[in-house]
């Protein structure tokens, strides 16, 4: 009888350990699944952080909303000097992350002298 | 962009700070509006002096700015948020949302500061303002043309390519333009003009008229002596064009210029963002803030928020189902405006006939020409079996006083459907059998005035006999020997209230027989059921009257119900149309009998041997004991060979055989009636065999 028991425990905690590792898993591949959409304010925040000397930066979400398409316009003496291959880098290097779960990404990058041309 | 949550309109507290300013909008409330203006009216002075602070009930939104202005404060005392929408929803319908006040201005020190702070306010809403008029006291705005009228663009198409860029050197502002004077006009006339200077003669230019001219948006600045301060009001927020923001215009560099030396360099990364946006083509996102009530959208620019101009896009849009609405409202809102809102072009923008619509009505004008024309042919042919095309399925439900809607009746796809025996019931008019007034029973009325007034619908014949016989009684029409023919349910009302009456009350027949009337106009259903009802009571009523043939009473009934079968007849005529059209070539056989008397079913003649009153009989009673059926004997008799020839006179007999009385022929029509089958898709009439 004990015997039975001990046997009928064990499966318990068996099924028990494999129900939590199963409800975990889901868990963790929903939190991978429904990961919040990138949204301008964090791409601005991002790019803030890292790119030094930063004037202006205009980011407008092209899917509106759904945080798949960028297109990003970053005004900083930073660039002063710097190729745009360069240019583009450093920026991409700033949103590295966000860049994986983007569909369509645009940069423009330049220089308060070069902006000042550009706008009236 | 920031939310606007209107906790914080409850909670907005007063900034007392040299380097930012307040700003608000308000609704007017219908007594403030009013009020407004009488303050404005008040006393006029000198515009220069401190600026008071006055609080005003009305609720503040806070921004930032770097505008070095004075500021009034205004603590608003506005309850709660709901409340708040629930004063718009209330100003709206009243439609006293014309006016609304930007409150708190700052206080501006000079007249020329007001411009630029209304400009940063509507630039980002793509309305550049320009000064219509100002005095000391009061300065109008209004929104710009942002195009020229079609001479302007004319002009601008004739001129050569090369001398476009020479226009730009030497552009000068449209606003300039717009209201330059005629002795503005920089012409040099002489020798010593230079070709540089050639370029630089323009021909005067005339104010040209357009919609963009005439766009009824206004902002007045007003100056009050009494509070020392500035008080600025949108009088109409309705554009008569589409909003767009212009940055290559003369007045934002300006402007432009203005903000640098100012040093507002968040208001120039707005505008840099904004003119970004506007050159790469991309989506300028708008501050609206759409009210929980779903009534209302604000724009929040520069945080100072107002209503948005709704009308704008869909008045400058093409879709005309918005315009009607728009024309709507305005229409509704007009008597409400101010006069400035008041002015004809205005009108004339909106008041816009839907194009769309009027091609629709043309296209159903000629849709319901071409289905007349279609029908009055086909009736005109007079055919008995009208071909496919004539009734096709939508010349058929083209007829909304059918009441033979026979695509309820059978489900039949209409492609298929070929209505060889009941498409006649088209034909039927219906439309003024009810508008005649109905015949008194007298029974001295003659039928050829029945006849006369039903020669509208009796024209139009639709059973294959008519064109036969058509001549051939029209010297004998007193009879009603010709009801056959008839074709509408008129016919048959007619006839039935100017037949002659019988021994119960006429008005009761009269009023039975309207009934009937009414009841067949009314669905085909009750019309299916009326066929029954009145064929077995016709022939129940004929079964008595067979079995009791001296009595007065049954024969003055047999007369009623043999004219009644009659009538029914008639009416099955009208309602089966070329399926009862072998009864009707039996009644023409008896009619046409040679012996005379043409007219069998004589309602008109009286015989006075056997009844005593004057109404019209049928010759068949004389016949009553011999309970054979009138019709038959009648023929009998009237045949003018059956004495000379024997075998004719036989096989005359044996057709009468064949047939049955016109009492079991209306059975017999019942059951035909019934006989109307489906075969490969077409409705056939099988007749029954025997």
């Amino acid at each position: 009888m004990t015997g039975e028991r001990i046997e009928k425990v064990k499966i318990n905690d068996e099924f028990a350990k494999s129900h939590f590792l199963t409800t975990q898993w889901r868990e963790t591949k929903r939190q991978r699944h429904y990961k919040m959409p990138v949204t301008e304010q964090g791409l601005r925040e991002r790019i803030e952080s890292a790119i030094p000397q930063v004037y202006h930066i205009i980011v407008t979400d092209l899917s509106y909303g759904c945080g798949q398409s960028f297109d990003i316009v970053v005004v900083s003496d930073f660039f002063q000097g710097k190729s745009k291959l360069m240019r583009s880098r450093a920026v991409n290097k700033a949103v590295k992350e966000e860049l994986q779960e983007i569909h369509a990404f645009s940069c423009k990058c330049y220089t308060e002298e070069e902006w000042s041309k550009i706008v009236v | 962009m920031e939310g606007f949550n209107p906790a914080d309109i409850e909670h907005a507290s007063p900034i007392n700070s040299s380097d930012s300013h307040s700003s608000s909008f308000v609704y007017a409330l219908p007594k403030s509006a009013s009020e407004y203006v009488v303050n404005h009216n008040e006393g006029r002075a000198s515009a220069s002096g401190n600026p008071a602070a006055v609080p005003s009930p009305i609720m503040t939104l806070n921004l930032k700015s770097t505008h070095s202005l004075n500021i009034d404060q205004h603590v608003h005392t506005s309850t709660s948020p709901t409340e708040t929408i629930g004063h718009i929803h209330h100003v709206e319908k009243l439609n006293q949302n014309n006016l609304i006040h930007l409150d708190p201005v700052p206080n501006f020190e000079d007249k020329s500061d007001i411009k630029p702070w209304l400009q940063k306010i509507f630039y980002p809403q793509g309305i550049e303002l320009v000064i219509e008029r100002s005095d000391a006291f009061k300065v109008v705005f209004k929104c710009k043309a942002a195009k020229r009228g079609r001479n302007a663009r004319r002009k601008r198409k004739d001129k050569p390519k090369g001398q476009d860029h020479e226009d730009e050197k030497s552009k000068i502002n449209d606003d300039e333009l717009e209201y330059a004077s005629p002795s503005n006009a920089t012409v040099t006339n002489g020798p010593q003009t230079s070709p540089d200077q050639t370029s630089s003669i323009k021909p005067k230019k005339k104010r040209c008229v357009s919609r963009f001219n005439n766009c009824p948006f206004r902002v007045r600045a007003t100056y009050s002596l009494k509070r020392k301060r500035w008080s600025i009001v949108v009088m109409d927020n309705n554009h008569s064009h589409q909003l767009k923001f212009n940055p290559d215009s003369e007045e934002y560099k300006k402007f432009k210029e203005k903000l640098r030396k100012d040093n507002d360099v968040d208001a120039i990364k707005k505008f840099d963002e904004l003119e970004y946006r506007t050159l790469a083509n991309l989506p300028i996102p708008t501050a609206t803030i759409p009210c929980d009530c779903g009534l209302t959208n604000e724009i929040q620019s520069f945080n100072v928020v107002l209503p948005t101009n709704s009308n704008v896009t869909s008045s400058a849009s093409s879709s005309t189902v918005s315009s009607i609405s728009l024309d709507s409202s305005n229409a509704s809102k007009r008597p409400c405006l101010p006069s400035v809102n008041n002015t004809g072009s205005i009108n004339t923008n909106n008041v816009r006939k839907p194009k769309s619509q009027c091609k629709n009505k043309d296209t159903l004008l000629k849709r319901t020409t071409m289905q007349n024309f279609l029908t009055t042919k086909s009736r005109l042919r007079k055919t008995g079996t009208p071909t496919s095309s004539q009734h096709s399925s939508t010349a058929f439900s083209g007829y909304i006083d059918d009441p033979f809607n026979l695509n309820e009746i059978l489900p039949l796809p209409a492609s298929d459907f070929k209505l060889n025996t009941v498409t006649n019931l088209n034909e039927i008019d219906f439309t003024n059998i009810f508008t005649k007034s109905p015949h008194p029973h007298s029974g001295s009325t003659h039928p050829r005035q029945v006849f006369d007034q039903l020669d509208d619908c009796s024209s139009i014949l639709f059973s294959p006999l008519t064109t036969n016989t058509n001549n051939e009684f029209e010297g004998e029409s007193d009879d009603f020997v010709h009801s056959p023919y008839l074709n509408s349910e008129a016919d048959f009302s007619q006839i039935l209230s100017s037949a002659p009456p019988v021994h119960h009350d006429p008005n009761e027949t009269h009023q039975e027989n309207q009934d009937i009337i009414d009841r067949f106009a009314n669905s085909s259903q009750e019309h299916n059921e009326y066929i029954l009802q009145y064929l077995t009571h016709s022939d129940a009523a004929n079964h008595n009257n067979i079995g009791v043939p001296n009595n007065n009473s049954h024969s003055l009934n047999t007369q009623h119900n043999v004219s009644d079968l009659g009538n029914s007849l008639l009416r099955q005529e009208a309602l089966v149309g070329s399926s009862s059209t072998k009864i009707f070539d039996e009644l023409k056989f008896v009619q046409n009998g040679p012996h005379g008397s043409q007219h069998p079913i004589d309602f008109q003649h009286v015989d006075h041997r056997h009844l005593s009153s004057n109404e019209p009989q049928v010759r068949s009673h004389q016949y009553g004991p011999q309970q054979q059926p009138p019709q038959q004997l009648q023929y009998h008799q009237n045949q003018p060979h059956d004495g000379h020839n024997h075998e004719q006179h036989q096989t005359v007999q044996k057709d009468m055989q064949t047939h049955e009385s016109l009492e079991i022929m209306g059975n017999t029509l019942l059951e035909e009636f019934k006989d109307i089958k489906m075969v490969n898709g077409e409705l056939k009439y099988v007749k029954p065999e025997d």
